[in-house]
């Protein structure tokens, strides 16, 4: 059975290896002058295709350089939570030198500075979060 | 393989998921970025932000499509968003090693550079993928989410024109 050139050529885009064509494609293209220049031409641009377009490799540097991007977004306990900490903080020694300081009552500084220790910590956190929302 | 990033998702141990991503796909998403932005150096940080969204949106994957289609969509998604925001040359060749290398490009690689550019933009992008994929169909269908068919069928029109082109 003979196979038109068509045919033989659409084989021949589909499997540049000849070791994989079908028995009727292995049979025409050496009998036929067209097919077998058109192999020798697919067979040189994919030659060239291949070494052009040769399939390039990640740098070293690759994953270390996601490893870090990926550890300054991890969520950190101590880096969110240290702002908060250090406000209470700061209040807790300014109460305690003002109780300690001040001839008022000492009780009521210690209230006072519960006070604005707390409406401050709400305020700085309406404002933090309005800010993120920018 | 793709097993195994499940089991570990069910466990939540999201880090070790996408090393194995990583171990999988990360060759392949680096070519397509490649084949997209045609620059070796940019398209390794657009790997990074793929693999970086991936990371963040594992806890939310709902493992209804496969892994690989669900991360491949992230991939084509983030380049197409590189592509759109910068303006590139659209200059060719790509084959550019993103490590020190020594520069190769020869009037070959120009005269195949201007061929490609000449192909209609599917095409293009089929063989340009095909060869970066290491002559992989399934590979290149997957990626651009075309059926293989097509895929051989944009393949089989490229070849036909650049062997006019080149011969």
């Amino acid at each position: 059975m003979t196979m038109d050139c068509r045919t033989a050529q659409e084989q021949i885009l589909e499997y540049l290896d000849a070791a994989v064509w079908p028995a009727e494609v292995r049979a025409h293209v050496p009998q036929c002058q067209t097919c077998a220049a058109f192999l020798q031409v697919q067979t040189s641009v994919d030659r060239r295709l291949t070494t052009a377009l040769a399939a390039p490799r990640l740098s070293t540097a690759f994953r270390p350089a996601l490893r870090r991007r990926m550890i300054a977004e991890r969520p950190s306990w101590l880096r969110d939570t240290l702002p908060d900490i250090l406000h209470f903080t700061g209040w807790s020694v300014a109460t305690a030198a003002g109780a300690s300081v001040l001839t008022i009552d000492p009780a009521f500084v210690l209230v006072a500075g519960a006070g604005a220790a707390l409406s401050s910590y709400v305020l700085l956190t309406v404002l933090r979060s309005s800010l993120e929302e920018l | 393989m793709e097993e195994r990033v499940r089991q570990l998702l069910r466990k939540r141990r999201y880090d070790e998921a996408l090393e194995e991503l990583l171990d999988l796909y990360e060759q392949k998403v680096f070519r397509m970025a490649v084949a997209m932005l045609r620059d070796a150096g940019r398209a390794e940080e657009i790997t990074q932000d793929v693999f970086l969204k991936v990371w963040r949106a594992l806890p939310g994957y709902d493992g209804r499509a496969a892994i690989g289609t669900w991360l491949y969509t992230i991939a084509r998604n983030t380049c197409l968003s590189a592509v759109r925001s910068e303006s590139y040359r659209r200059t060719w060749p790509i084959a550019q090693s993103s490590e020190p290398a020594a520069e190769t490009t020869t009037a070959a690689d120009v005269e195949i550079a201007e061929c490609l550019a000449a192909l209609p933009a599917m095409q293009r992008e089929v063989v340009t993928l095909y060869y970066l994929q290491e002559k992989s169909v399934r590979d290149v269908s997957e990626l651009l989410d075309l059926p293989e068919g097509t895929v051989k069928s944009h393949l089989h029109r490229a070849r036909r024109t650049l062997a006019g082109m080149l011969t």
